[in-house]
């Protein structure tokens, strides 16, 4: 009889300890929960770093207290993000020249790595030249005015679980306002030079970039109305889905515990990947409008008609050398970096993902495939003319972001998801269709390619 | 703090800037920005008076939201009636467009 | 908070008044944008944040872009040469626009609501907006997006070419 009864007591111990380490699994969220404990730690490694130097404040004068909350926001970004410019430069380089067949640069430093620093000493000891009939004030101003912007679009980005210059409740708002700054600044620069090709490249920027603003505004819109709020990191935070695990009371053997293991780490991909916005039709739809508006927005190939080179020399930044074009260079591509950043926050889950890499880790990483694409393009496409640059944002962007809102509305509003996924995904693949086949025109020919 | 009265002065002086603007300028379009400009300070009022007289419902809010909207599309279509009279006119100066037959 | 207000008002003073004033018309325009952003900062004092970053999309990314557009499509920069930016009776308007100040100040003393502080300040969720944009101010809103619709329309027939048989005015 007790031995009956011992087993059931050692039943009853063994069916404890499996749930204890299922629990503890559970909340650590990890498939090999060993590490969670050092993945938290570097995951909140530099929040850690920043509470613990605000907790030395405590006490001081709250001026200071203020001061050194600023320096802390301010200065890692001046840090970070002109590095990855730096190495941004070099990176589209040698890719530019890897897509063209040829070296690119590999005289400084290995494999040409110093290449940004001498580019960068370069700009600073050449002569700032202002052409004698230009407007010397808003000639200066210009530079300054696109780097401020360009910066300031950054502090809406979260960049990590918890991780975040400023959390505005108007994040993807500010955003936009920031970038309308830049659109100016690019016009006074284009008109102070006093130069023709420079005020004919303004005048090509802002046409284009008010042109585009409507549908990149619009496909984010999606992820606004989906999600329900204006900031970034709720945005960020609603792309997981709340998957459970049901874990086994007990484990029987190696099969069941392989299987646990394997839905484990499925649930795992799924909470952190699949809840995405880009893996829902609206949110697909909406990231290419965001990504191929967003090059139109950057001037960037094969956008860049307001700095064709083989027209108009170099658009609005002709008549600027020395610092101030490297100011221009470095505004272009730090607004580079945060348009990739808002389309990973929007769509692509921000900082979310499987947890092999922190949680910035994650965001630079989707940042920098981003813009791997985006010199991908750029050593692809060739420019396009004024009027298919018109006519695809007002045909086709356009009618696509409205219709995308309408299939967000709907997915909103259908109960059952798989139900929501097939239908807008059906409604916007036949609106694309429709709306090409109206664009491009009906006889669209088989390209044929020559293989040199 | 500032108080309702700073901020109702303080849009005065704004109205008043953007009135002289529009009275005294020979040029359509600095007419326009005049006008522009009227509109704002009116909406610091709405916002003002939202933000130190309670109860705070967002009425202030929501009446300078449609009032930014009316002043974008009269900026739009002043701007387009300006663009249009310098094409029959050949000039933007507002004592040049004096004549009704034309 | 009293400085930052005085530093506002400063700032949306002096650009305002060098907009209306400056004989240059772009840089009448770079004035009037420095003012724009003035007004979106006294909104963002006012904890009015949305309406902030309204006043700078729309008025910054819009208007001021449309004023610049006009200004270049009119190609007449800095007015003739030796003729005054004022119009003629320029005296009188000035006197006009200050009678009216002068008016709004005596009207504005002595208010008995002018003096209240309100005890903590009110704020505004964007969501609040978004829902009385739907149900109690739907009406107007509907309005609006109509009258949009016909000044986009409006602006875009005033704006398109004249016929080429029907010549301007000989200059």
């Amino acid at each position: 009889m007790w031995k009956l009864e011992q087993l059931h007591i050692f039943h009853k111990y063994r069916v404890e300890i499996c749930r204890q380490r299922a629990q503890c699994f559970a909340q650590l969220e990890s498939p090999c929960g060993g590490g969670a404990f050092m993945y938290e730690f570097i995951d909140q490694f530099f929040v850690k770093i920043g509470r613990r130097i605000l907790e030395q404040t405590q006490g001081w004068d709250p001026w200071a207290a203020a001061a050194v909350s600023l320096i802390l926001t301010i200065v890692p970004i001046l840090l970070v993000f002109p590095t990855i410019f730096a190495l941004t430069t070099w990176a589209e380089r040698k890719l530019l020249g890897r897509i063209q067949n040829r070296m690119g640069p590999n005289r400084v430093g290995p494999v040409g790595l110093f290449q940004p620093v001498a580019d960068g000493i370069k700009t600073l000891t050449k002569e700032d030249i202002v052409p004698a009939r230009a407007d010397h004030f808003v000639h200066t101003l210009a530079p300054i005015l696109t780097v401020i912007a360009a910066f300031l679009a950054l502090t809406v980005l979260p960049m990590g679980r918890n991780m975040i210059p400023a959390d505005l409740h108007i994040g993807v708002l500010f955003f936009f306002a920031v970038g309308s700054i830049s659109e100016v600044a690019i016009f006074l620069a284009g008109w102070s030079s006093r130069n023709k090709y420079s005020l004919l490249g303004g005048m090509r920027a802002i046409a284009q970039m008010v042109s585009y603003e409507i549908p990149f505004v619009l496909s984010a819109l999606t992820a606004v109305m989906i999600v329900g709020s204006l900031s970034t990191v709720k945005i960020v935070e609603a792309q997981t889905l709340g998957w459970v695990v049901e874990d086994p009371v007990v484990f029987t053997g190696f099969g069941e515990r392989l299987w646990w293991f394997l839905e484990r780490v499925w649930y795992h991909f799924g909470n952190h990947v699949l809840g995405w916005h880009v893996f829902q039709p609206w949110g697909f739809f909406g990231f290419m409008i965001f990504f191929i508006a967003a090059l139109a927005e950057l001037n960037r190939s094969p956008f860049d008609i307001p700095e064709a080179e083989s027209e108009i020399v170099a658009g609005h930044h002709t008549e600027y050398s020395g610092f101030k074009f490297a100011l221009f260079f470095m505004a272009e591509y730090i607004s580079m970096m945060a348009i990739c950043g808002l389309g990973v926050t929007l769509f692509l889950g921000g900082w979310n993902g499987p947890k092999i890499l922190p949680s910035w880790g994650w965001f630079f990483l989707k940042i920098f495939v981003l813009m791997f694409v985006m010199i991908w393009v750029r050593g692809t496409f060739p420019r396009v003319r004024v009027d298919q640059l018109m006519g695809f944002a007002w045909k086709l962007l356009l009618p696509m972001s409205l219709l995308n809102i309408f299939a967000a509305g709907a997915w909103h509003h259908i109960p059952s998801r798989p139900l929501a996924w097939a239908l807008t995904a059906v409604f916007l693949g036949s609106a694309y269709q429709i709306l090409s086949v109206f664009v491009a025109g009906r006889n669209i020919q088989k390209r044929m390619y020559r293989y040199a | 703090m500032p108080t309702l009265a700073d901020y109702l002065t303080l849009a005065a002086i704004l109205f008043c800037i953007g009135l002289a603007g529009a009275l005294t300028r020979r040029n359509a379009i600095i007419v326009l920005v005049g006008i522009e400009m009227m509109l704002n300070a009116a909406n610091i009022n709405l916002v003002a008076f939202w933000h130190f007289l309670p109860p705070a419902t967002g009425t202030g809010q929501i009446f300078a939201l449609f009032a930014i909207a009316i002043a974008g599309a009269e900026a739009a279509v002043g701007l387009a009636l300006v663009i249009a009279v310098y094409r029959h006119f050949r000039s933007v100066s507002v004592e040049d467009i004096a004549g009704l037959k034309g | 908070m009293k400085f930052v207000f005085y530093i506002l008002a400063t700032w949306t003073m002096t650009s305002g008044l060098l907009a209306v004033t400056m004989r240059n018309m772009m840089h009448c325009a770079a004035a009037l944008i420095a003012f724009f952003a003035g007004i979106a900062g006294i909104f963002f004092s006012l904890h009015a944040d949305f309406l902030g970053a309204v006043q700078v999309i729309v008025y910054v990314g819009a208007i001021a872009v449309l004023i610049l557009f006009a200004i270049m499509l009119t190609r007449n920069l800095t007015g003739q040469e030796g003729v005054s930016p004022f119009s003629g009776g320029a005296a009188w308007g000035w006197a006009a626009s200050l009678a009216v100040f002068c008016a709004m100040y005596y009207s504005l003393q002595d208010h008995p609501r002018c003096a209240v502080i309100p005890e903590a300040s009110p704020s505004l969720a964007v969501d609040e907006i978004g829902r009385l944009l739907m149900t109690r101010y739907a009406v107007p809103f509907e309005v609006i997006s109509l009258l949009l619709t016909a000044a986009l329309v409006g602006a875009v027939v005033l704006a398109l070419d004249e016929p080429k048989n029907k010549p301007g005015l000989p200059k």
